[in-house]
């Protein structure tokens, strides 16, 4: 690859993050990053595992990150600049199929991108577009994560400096120990990190993470536009009729409790008759502790005008994080994060 | 203009960028008569009730005469469609409406955007509405861009 040279760039060159921009943090799959406020995630595949993130402000300016894990038992750690190295050329063979001029280089990270478990480097590309990214391997999560942050072919709207402060605002592991940051448009929670993101629903006023661990279930579900979807109707009874996941498969006794100010349903119970019990037969028959416990809490945030659902279905053993989740939801600003 | 002859020739729509959709500009038809009326469920504000008149041509009349169909077509809105339509007088460019919905709502400025542009297009198929694009709207010709109503 003729392109592609080892020579760092001039960082005294690179502007400086724009002051005063308004950013606001992001999570998935253990991946955390601030951003700016008008970006939002787009696109999204894969697991915690292997898998790909993009952000993006719609226009013309976003984040990518792709992401691999090592196996346990693969006893050499992968070259960062050697990944680098080949995922710039095979940029600059899609360039060159589509005849577009290509400049790509293999580079010192920026600085903010540098932490001792990590061995990493950066790179930039100009083709039909702009981008500055680092590359790294994480020996603590043995994780691989390219990131490059993706702009005109001008570099024009502060692409560098962008550039800098998002790169630098990545971390691949999990602030604080056994939970994990997750959000979506204008939904952001923490949930235990032993869940698995399983499905999700993203429509235009509805956003739903479902998320397991083993037989234990647990998701999250988020309504806006709340004043008028719900009007004057009950919480509970509109919750019931519009809820997705274990909920459609419970039966419960209701009781009123606060969350962050609002006034709350709890929802505390078992399986419902018939197939939610044929389910968790199957469990046991696959020797499996079956969920039959069923928990949830639902409260309508007005000062977000959302209505939010809380719901998990549990082996009788498991743990009850429900209320510590909804804790951890930041339902409105106000809430601290 | 090549890629639009070519669009021609292979028979496909020349689809408008995003950000050609938001700079456009919704207008309601000018025979669609509306107004803000009480609604028929209780607790709800005034919804915007479109009487849109049916057609005129001879094939229209003969259709009205042997079915006997009103003179126009009523269409309640519900309650964000209603201030929707309102903004729809030319002066909004759809990114307006999508910010002013997102204010009012509450609502994730991209998810704002796309609920806008998804009920924009579903009033723009029903020919309810025109798009008047700003290339069109600058230019020399005091045309209404794509109008579609």
């Amino acid at each position: 690859m003729s392109t592609t040279t080892l020579r760092p760039p001039k960082l005294e060159n690179v502007p400086r993050p724009a002051r005063g921009r308004v950013t606001k943090r992001v999570g998935w799959q253990g991946f955390t990053l601030t951003i700016p406020e008008d970006w939002d995630i787009t696109g999204f595949s894969g697991s915690a595992d292997e898998g790909y993130l993009r952000i993006d402000d719609g226009e013309e300016q976003g984040v990518e990150l792709k992401w691999g894990t090592e196996p346990k038992r693969s006893k050499k750690a992968p070259d960062p600049e050697v990944r680098a190295e080949s995922y710039l050329g095979s940029i600059e063979r899609a360039a060159k199929k589509k005849r577009l001029p290509f400049e790509g280089a293999v580079c010192e990270a920026p600085r903010g991108v540098q932490r001792p478990e990590r061995s990493v480097v950066g790179f930039r590309w100009t083709g039909d577009r702009k981008a500055y990214g680092a590359l790294w391997h994480c020996t603590e999560t043995r994780r691989t994560v390219m990131a490059q942050v993706l702009g005109d072919r001008s570099g024009r709207k502060g692409l560098a400096g962008v550039a800098e402060s998002v790169l630098a605002s990545v971390e691949n592991k999990d602030k604080e120990p056994g939970w994990r940051f997750w959000s979506l448009y204008d939904l952001s929670v923490e949930l235990p990190s032993r869940f698995l993101l399983v499905s999700q629903q993203l429509m235009n006023v509805y956003l739903r993470l479902s998320l397991a661990d083993g037989t234990d279930r647990l998701s999250v579900e988020q309504w806006a536009v709340a004043n008028v979807a719900r009007r004057d109707a009950y919480l509970d009874t509109w919750v019931e009729a519009n809820a997705q996941g274990e909920l459609r498969h419970a039966r419960y006794k209701a009781e009123a409790a606060q969350v962050h100010g609002h006034e709350t349903v709890v929802m505390r119970g078992g399986l419902s008759f018939g197939p939610p019990w044929a389910q968790a037969v199957r469990e046991v028959l696959a020797l499996r502790w079956p969920a039959t416990r069923f928990s949830a809490r639902t409260w309508h945030c007005e000062p977000s005008n959302k209505i939010y659902l809380v719901q998990g279905l549990r082996p009788t053993r498991a743990e009850d994080t429900i209320e510590r989740v909804c804790e951890r939801l930041r339902c409105h600003p106000e809430v601290a994060a | 203009m090549i890629g639009q002859l070519r669009a021609m020739v292979e028979g496909r729509k020349n689809r408008p960028s995003r950000a050609q959709v938001l700079a456009a500009r919704p207008v309601r038809h000018p025979k669609v008569a509306w107004s803000r009326e009480p609604s028929r469920e209780e607790g709800l504000p005034d919804l915007v009730l479109l009487r849109v008149p049916r057609r005129q041509d001879r094939w229209g009349n003969l259709m009205a005469r042997w079915f006997k169909l009103p003179e126009s077509k009523k269409i309640e809105l519900d309650q964000i469609g209603s201030d929707v339509w309102e903004l729809c007088d030319g002066s909004y460019t759809v990114e307006t409406i999508s910010r002013r919905i997102s204010e009012s709502y509450k609502l994730n400025k991209r998810q704002a955007q796309t609920s806008v542009t998804a009920y924009l297009k579903m009033l723009a198929d029903r020919r309810l509405i025109g798009l008047t694009s700003p290339t069109v709207a600058s230019g020399g010709s005091q045309r209404r861009g794509k109008q579609s109503a």
